[in-house]
């Protein structure tokens, strides 16, 4: 019985690699290695680095790399990531290796007098949008430029639209049902609010701007989903008082300063949560009755529909490959490819936050990364190969976060309920 | 009242049953014949569900049939037959009273003979039916073979016995049929597989001496059963024999003989011959059937069963020629009917010692056998070309449907313990680990080939050096790397590396057991002590299967321990 046990049990046994990059300047030579079976990424790292040395006389420093096998990064130890993936262990497994992106740097805190709850970066200005009806305008290095009253609710939303020369057009949104374009002088800080859209019913949730900055797309809690132009007629201006604030809105007198939308997309049943402009003049808009439409801004109309089993709160969209992320009321986030056309949308389905995921974006640079940030606190940053674990895990908020924004590839900020806007430095 | 009053015991249960007595007095049959006719027609006594109702209120344990069991019975053509011989015997009787020899010769000429083939064709209508009852059969009739010639059984019988039992072994040998052994007290058990039906056969150990003459066994019964079970096996064995394309009776090839020559000793030998299942029936063996392919159905459920099945049929298919190209001797001690049957039905070449036996095929000194089947203690001269196996292996290679390793059975080794393949296990029961080796190997947790092995071996070699330097570097990086898994820090903002999240089994656990715990609250009244008492056994089956893998571990500690201490004695002897 014993050798008969001896020849069948495959105990700790060995698993036969082969490494291989896409970069060149990490090559190994293709030898294949036979490894014990329960290893794990950092003991591979060590491996490689090695390897590497061996091959570099001259003073080798250690690298972090990362594993990819099949596509997804290895880690978990290595025999049970290939049982996962349902891989013959018997043969020789092809492992590629890369360099880890770097972690991003905590860089500032900007305090608030009350919930952020949006934000987009443009270069190196931030806007901000608050929970006591202000704008802020800040500079990446923490500096802080212009506070703007106006709005008479929440900001939910806030877009630059243009920065050209030295004016700059941006948008906002809020719990007050207008949409409001200002203006503002880059060298003097001066801003004046040159339109205020109204035509929601409730207020508005989200707003995005199309590629070529003429259009605007809002959604709210009337289920419509609006489009604005976005041009400014520069006829009349209206500066507003800030004395009239408390009045209640200031309506400018001049008829340009107010505006009606272009076209109104009804069809959703619940609220709108999240819109995105893709770049052949089309919009997807995620709400909370579990479905991603896509409508034709030409048009006018309803293309395509995604459906899901919960609410959505947030999505982004890549431009680098058409793929849409999404944040839902569970603590999933989940990457979407309309396009394809075996198996399922749902391509990846990433697990790491403990409560609801608020708010998603894409990397503009990098083809897989995405940051998601939830209400847990914590700002997770993702590569899409990696759906058991995000690659890092900011924390610091002591709120939920309610936004989160990359458009700027070097910074990553995100905004919560503990007033504070924390700014991260990441790498291009 | 026009209408008839009821009374009672005039319909239902009362009139379905009858009374032994009763039968007996309609039947115009003593008690002997009776038992005989019931035995023969497969007529039992029933268990009413109300005794009172079914005895017409009387309550003594009255031996109950079916009314219309017994009616069947009555249109039986043999009753006359018993009454026939009932007259013979009284006739006999007076004659050998009276001295007259003429009279007791002729009588005994003509002495009324009874065939049972018709019972054979009404009880079994199709073959299936037969093939159900076969397992009873077959052993009443293995154990008459082997009784010896002076117990009250008629001599005949015992040889029509011998003679069956042999023919269908050398059927199961030509079919391929075996598929499960065990070697228990009582005997051994075979299991065969004809044309899908598993048929479970008991074939008692032969031994030296008489069997106890108690009292309590009553030959006369057992031997109704058997005369019934002769007329059935013959026709069950021309059945099979005629399935595989044999002659029945068989003959075996290149060997004429005439039985109805006088000469019994001829006789005797030729049936020695067959007996000896050494060699087989068929001249040419039938060149392989087309190997047919199994279907693979592409089906959502199911897939499990279906490769289940399709490594039972792989399975059954390398048992069928597991032994092939092994040719074994036989030494003396070992029981060698049984040793033999198990080879020859799994494709190996069998012999023995020709004093001993008829028909042995070749020699102990033959230079190509490959292994010996010894079961002493000991073997002065042994060859360098064979291995010297007890006999345990073959039974265990069946079982395991594989060739074991022979290194465990060697002369004086500790064999491992016969796993019986009868046993299927209940939730909650003991495995003992040889047998969870065996359901590994079922599951179909293939073992490594072994020109694989020698590569890996080949690499491990290469890749110790590496792995050397790897552990010893890897250590005090490995400290490094656990303090900094956060990464970044300023300001209270912490940047921290990304980890697998590990599933709460502990917290998932709890919450499963409390679900469970209210369902088990809504079972319903009526289920509740149903339920309790199944759940009673199963608990009871645990703690005995844990009580014995106690007893398990506390044995192979022991005999680790005794291991040691006669190693520690043998070094110290050499020092």
């Amino acid at each position: 019985m014993a050798a008969l046990k001896r020849t069948l049990l495959n105990d700790e046994g060995q698993i036969q690699v082969r490494f291989v990059t896409k970069q060149e300047k990490y090559a190994l030579p293709e030898a294949p290695f036979s490894i014990p079976s329960g290893i794990k990424a950092d003991s591979l790292s060590v491996l490689v680095n090695n390897l590497l040395r061996e091959t570099h006389e001259s003073g080798w420093d250690e690298v972090d790399f990362d594993f990819l096998v099949c596509g997804e990064f290895v880690r978990l130890p290595l025999i049970e990531h290939l049982k996962l993936k349902d891989i013959n262990t018997e043969v020789t497994v092809e492992v590629e290796y890369l360099e880890r992106f770097p972690a991003p740097e905590p860089e500032d805190s900007l305090n608030h007098d009350d919930w952020v709850s949006a934000s987009h970066c443009f270069k190196d200005w931030i806007l901000t949008g608050c929970y006591d009806n202000t704008l802020h305008i800040w500079k990446t290095d923490g500096t802080h430029k212009s506070t703007i009253p106006g709005h008479c609710g929440p900001i939910k939303g806030v877009r630059w639209i243009e920065v050209t020369g030295s004016t700059a057009t941006f948008a906002s949104v809020s719990h007050d049902q207008t949409v409001m374009l200002w203006k503002m002088n880059l060298e003097t800080y001066a801003i004046e609010c040159v339109h205020i859209g109204r035509g929601h019913e409730r207020s508005i949730e989200c707003v995005d701007v199309d590629k070529n900055s003429s259009f605007l797309a809002t959604g709210g809690w009337d289920n419509m989903l609006k489009i604005w132009s976005a041009t400014s007629d520069s006829n009349s201006t209206n500066e507003i008082d800030d004395g009239e604030k408390e009045k209640g809105c200031s309506i400018g007198s001049g008829k340009s300063l107010r505006r009606t939308p272009l076209m109104t997309l009804p069809g959703h049943k619940e609220a709108i949560s999240s819109v995105v402009w893709t770049e052949n003049n089309e919009i997807f808009s995620s709400s909370w009755d579990h479905t991603i439409k896509l409508w034709d801004a030409e048009l006018g109309g309803l293309k395509s529909e995604i459906v899901g089993n919960k609410s959505f709160f947030c999505i982004s969209r890549s431009p680098l490959n058409q793929t849409l992320i999404t944040a839902s009321a569970d603590r999933h986030i989940r990457l979407y490819d309309a396009r394809s056309q075996e198996g399922s949308i749902v391509k990846a389905t990433f697990t790491s936050h403990v409560g609801w995921v608020s708010t998603v974006c894409w990397s503009t640079t990098h083809e897989r990364l995405f940051v998601s940030g939830g209400h847990d606190n914590i700002l997770k940053l993702w590569d899409s190969r990696s759906p058991k674990a995000p690659l890092y895990d900011m924390t610091g908020h002591e709120g939920k976060i309610l936004c989160a924004d990359w458009s700027n590839p070097s910074i990553i900020i995100s905004g919560a309920t503990d007033n504070t806007l924390k700014i991260f430095k990441s790498e291009v | 009242m026009g209408a008839r009053m009821k009374k009672k015991y005039e319909a239902g249960e009362a009139t379905k049953y009858i009374t032994r007595a009763q039968a007996l007095k309609k039947l115009q049959l003593n008690l002997k014949d009776f038992r005989r006719l019931c035995i023969l027609k497969g007529v039992y006594p029933r268990e009413p569900n109300n005794r009172k109702k079914a005895q017409k209120g009387k309550l003594d344990k009255k031996t109950l049939y079916y009314v219309k069991d017994i009616r069947f019975l009555s249109h039986e053509p043999l009753i006359w037959k018993f009454r026939d011989f009932k007259i013979f015997m009284r006739k006999m009787k007076t004659a050998m009273e009276k001295g007259d020899k003429e009279t007791v010769a002729r009588l005994k000429d003509n002495k009324p003979s009874m065939k049972l083939d018709h019972l054979v064709k009404e009880r079994y209508p199709t073959f299936l039916d037969a093939l159900n009852d076969l397992d009873d059969c077959l052993t009443l009739c293995f154990f008459y073979s082997t009784l010896p010639r002076d117990t009250k059984v008629p001599a005949n019988l015992i040889s029509l016995c011998r003679r069956l039992t042999v023919e269908f072994l050398h059927y199961v040998i030509a079919a391929k049929a075996l598929r499960k052994v065990f070697i228990s007290v009582k005997g051994i058990y075979y299991q065969v597989e004809i044309k899908g039906q598993p048929v479970t056969i008991l074939i008692n150990h032969l031994r030296g001496f008489k069997p106890t003459t108690a009292s309590d066994v009553d030959y006369r019964i057992m031997t109704n059963f058997v005369d019934f079970y002769t007329s059935m096996l013959g026709f069950i064995n021309f059945r099979l024999y005629h399935s595989i394309n044999l002659q029945y009776p068989p003959k075996l090839p290149g060997i004429n003989i005439n039985e109805n020559a006088t000469d019994e000793d001829a006789v005797e030998e030729y049936n020695e011959l067959v007996a000896a299942l050494n060699t087989s029936l068929v001249a040419n063996v039938p060149e392989a059937e087309e190997e047919l392919q199994i279907d693979e159905f592409p089906s959502a459920e199911g897939e499990d069963k279906l490769d289940e099945a399709k490594r039972e049929a792989e399975a059954i298919e390398r048992l069928k020629t597991l032994f092939k190209g092994l040719k074994f001797f036989i030494s003396r001690e070992v029981p060698r009917e049984s040793v033999v049957f198990v080879i020859r039905a799994c494709d190996g070449e069998a012999s023995w010692d020709s004093s001993i036996f008829a028909g042995a095929t070749y020699d102990e000194t033959d230079e190509s056998i490959t292994h010996q089947i010894i079961d002493r203690p000991s073997v002065e001269k042994q060859y360098l070309s064979r291995y010297y196996i007890q006999p345990q292996w073959l039974f265990d290679c069946i079982n395991f449907r594989r060739l074991l390793p022979v290194e465990d059975y060697f002369i004086g080794a500790n064999l491992p313990p016969h796993i019986s393949p009868f046993v299927t296990e209940r939730l909650g029961d003991y495995i003992p680990p040889e047998r969870q080796v065996l359901l590994a190997l079922e599951r179909g947790e293939t073992l490594p080939a072994e020109e694989e092995e020698e590569e890996e071996e080949e690499d491990e070699e290469e890749s110790e050096d590496d792995s050397s330097e790897e552990e010893e570097e890897s250590k005090p990086k490995k400290n490094e790397t656990t303090k900094s898994q956060v990464v970044k820090e300023k300001k209270g903002m912490k940047v921290i590396r990304g980890r697998v999240e590990m599933p709460d089994i502990k917290g998932m656990d709890e919450e499963e057991k409390e679900h469970y715990k209210f369902r088990e609250l809504m079972i319903r009244n009526k289920d509740k002590r149903l339920y309790r008492s199944m759940m009673k056994n199963r608990k009871s089956r645990e703690r005995e299967a844990k009580r014995l893998e106690n007893k398990r571990k506390f044995h192979e500690k022991e005999e680790k321990a005794l291991k040691k201490n006669t190693q520690i004695k043998k070094i110290k002897k050499d020092a």
